[in-house]
């Protein structure tokens, strides 16, 4: 793994654990107003990013929504 | 805003947010929309690296793009603001509820895709979506179906177009991917090809998946031996710009054509060749909305059941393997790329010979020779619009006979048919009959009756045990107190459930209690456990109705031929 790769995959760690952090809020909080699912929205696309860094092709599986 | 106020119609978005392969296959529901609402206005969401096949598709007015890769790389890079992101997505949020649309449709089966249709703020959606509450809903059996079948599967599962179509509630008995071809595409192919009466022959060597082709070195004498067999064919290899490496390698020293295109120039080569020989691809769904005949060569992480060419008469090979299919996520964990190796060049350039003489027991004949090494299956569309890719030269079997009057009763059962008060067992048993004899051409009727007699006996046993399951959970009710007993009874329910799911006849009943197994939460209040239980049982029970008015439904069948 390059050290660029590496330094991707940390800083999208850092940036998923922050929106972690703020979606567990949202969802203690019950808040579900429009910026609230922004963010839900965000968290998901950076999730699928960081599962990008590991594996060939994360947009194309057709993976359970829960 | 009501339907009445719109000019024209109603407006509807579609939400397909995955590959290029996906959008293609939504093609087929935008198709069946538009049919069905011809004054509809119908607007399409995608990821934006894939906005050149908007000029393929139909139907479609307006083509919204989420930026995926912008996104990814704003966010993956530390001099941008997350905020910025954020305010993207909200700008993209914003285009789409000024539409006000009537209906929204994701056939997206992601999280992702699930708030972003929350956001656009309709009521009326089908497929994910998250609620005010932040839990999400599907809307329809169908869709849930999908959401419990996102696993590798060699299951018989349906093809992602027909669960689409049903999820959607717009399925028709003739559904099919239509694509529109371009002026640009359409010089291309024309100035391509010079002899217009020659044979051609297309081989499309590139995948997005290391795994799911095979190596340039194989492509090659696999176009080498269908040149020898195919004397007279002109023999095409075709790729994207970016796989110019692939073509040349390919082509060198040969009589071959490298023909590098876009995809609106690939639809018009499609439409005017003969035969293509593909992986999973995206060319191949192109391809389905072509007359081209299909040769399917289903390799890694393909699932040829959900996926495969949406046409009738296709021909698809795959590697006798145990790990096939595998998972998208991983890369291949063989000491050989197995499933590649297993279906040889001659196998290959032989089902081209075959389908291009349209010799089906050629094919019979190769499927059988060929039994160790590689499965061949031929697609089928029935008269209801249902695709299904059936084993050429399979054994008789009850197995393999139960395995389809389980994928029968599954879609019977997630069509609710048994609640309605004039079920469509005939005509879905019709279909299942006319599928069955497909697959085993040879066998007499008597074969036939001895083997449903049999099945009939085992689904008489097995709702015996879904009836005892039943009758013990009512003892659980009274002695709700003791959770060992309600342990005891999980343990057994699941070596229960193990066993049946080993049974093609009941293959998927076991899987449908073993899912609802795996999500009782852990500590979870015994009566919510029951409750989940109970209802699942009682959906078994009910399956078990539909499949015994459907054995005993061929059986009259195949007894009123004699």
């Amino acid at each position: 793994m390059s050290s660029e790769n590496s330094d991707l995959r940390q800083h999208l760690q850092t940036v998923l654990s922050e929106l972690d952090k703020l979606s567990q809020q949202i969802r203690d909080s019950h808040d579900f107003s429009e910026s609230a699912e922004l963010v839900l929205c965000l968290r998901e696309l950076v999730q699928e990013q960081v599962e990008s860094q590991y594996c060939e092709n994360f947009s194309s599986t057709t993976h359970a929504a829960g | 805003m009501d339907d009445s106020s719109r000019v024209g119609g109603m407006k509807i978005l579609v939400v397909s947010l995955l590959r290029l392969g996906d959008i293609l296959l939504s093609t087929a529901v935008l198709r069946s929309l538009k049919r069905q609402n011809p004054n509809a206005e119908i607007h399409i969401l995608i990821n934006g690296q894939f906005k050149s096949v908007a000029t393929l598709i139909p139907y479609v007015s307006k083509v919204f793009c989420f930026d995926r890769d912008g996104l990814q790389h704003m966010i993956g890079t530390p001099d941008h603001s997350l905020l910025e992101a954020y305010f993207r997505i909200e700008d993209l949020v914003e285009k789409l509820q000024v539409e006000n649309y009537d209906k929204v449709i994701n056939l997206t089966h992601n999280r992702l895709s699930g708030w972003l249709t929350a956001l656009v703020g309709c009521k009326n959606t089908q497929g994910v979506v998250y609620n005010s509450e932040g839990r999400f809903s599907v809307g329809s059996r169908w869709f849930e179906y999908l959401n419990d079948n996102t696993a590798p599967s060699l299951n018989n599962v349906f093809h992602f177009v027909d669960v689409f179509h049903y999820g959607a509630e717009v399925a028709t008995p003739d559904r099919r991917i239509e694509l529109k071809e371009g002026e640009a595409g359409r010089v291309f192919a024309q100035n391509l090809f010079k002899n217009p009466n020659a044979q051609r022959i297309v081989l499309q060597p590139g995948t997005n998946e290391k795994k799911k082709t095979f190596g340039t070195k194989k492509w090659k004498n696999i176009a080498s031996l269908v040149a020898q067999t195919q004397p007279d064919a002109e023999i095409y290899i075709l790729g994207a710009p970016s796989e110019q490496n692939i073509l040349d390698e390919i082509c060198e020293g040969t009589k071959f054509i490298p023909v590098m295109a876009s995809l609106e120039e690939v639809f018009s080569v499609l439409q005017l060749s003969h035969m293509l020989i593909t992986g999973d691809t995206s060319i191949k769904h192109l391809a389905t909305g072509t007359k081209i005949k299909i040769l399917e060569i289903s390799l890694g992480s393909s699932e040829l059941r959900k996926t495969g060419a949406y046409i009738s008469g296709a021909i698809i090979l795959q590697g006798k393997v145990p790990c096939a299919p595998c998972s998208h996520r991983t890369a291949c964990t063989q000491k050989t790329h197995e499933c590649a190796d297993k279906v040889s060049e001659e196998l290959i350039a032989l089902t081209v010979g075959a389908m291009l003489r349209q010799d089906e027991s050629a094919l019979r004949m190769l499927a059988h020779e060929f039994r160790d090494e590689a499965t061949v299956l031929r697609t089928q569309i029935n008269t209801q619009g249902d695709w299904a890719a059936y084993e050429l030269g399979n054994r008789f079997s009850q197995d393999e006979i139960g395995r389809w009057i389980d994928r029968t009763s599954s879609k019977l059962f997630l069509e609710k048919t048994h609640e309605k008060q004039i079920g469509e067992f005939g005509s879905e048993g019709l279909e299942l009959k006319v599928l069955l004899e497909n697959i085993f051409p040879d066998q007499s009727w008597r074969e036939w009756v001895s083997e449903l007699k049999e099945m009939e006996k085992q689904v008489i046993w097995f709702e015996e045990q879904i009836v005892k399951l039943l009758g013990r959970l009512k003892e659980i009710l009274v002695r709700m107190d003791s959770g060992t007993y309600l342990d005891r009874y999980i343990s057994e329910l699941r070596q229960f459930c193990e066993k049946v799911e080993m049974t093609p006849l009941f293959q998927s009943y076991g899987k449908q209690i073993s899912l609802i197994l795996d999500e009782v939460p852990t500590g979870a209040a015994p009566f919510v456990t029951v409750k989940h239980l109970r209802e699942q049982l009682g959906t078994a029970h009910q399956r078990t109705k539909i499949e015994l008015k459907l054995i005993r439904g061929l059986q009259t069948g195949f007894m009123e031929v004699v």
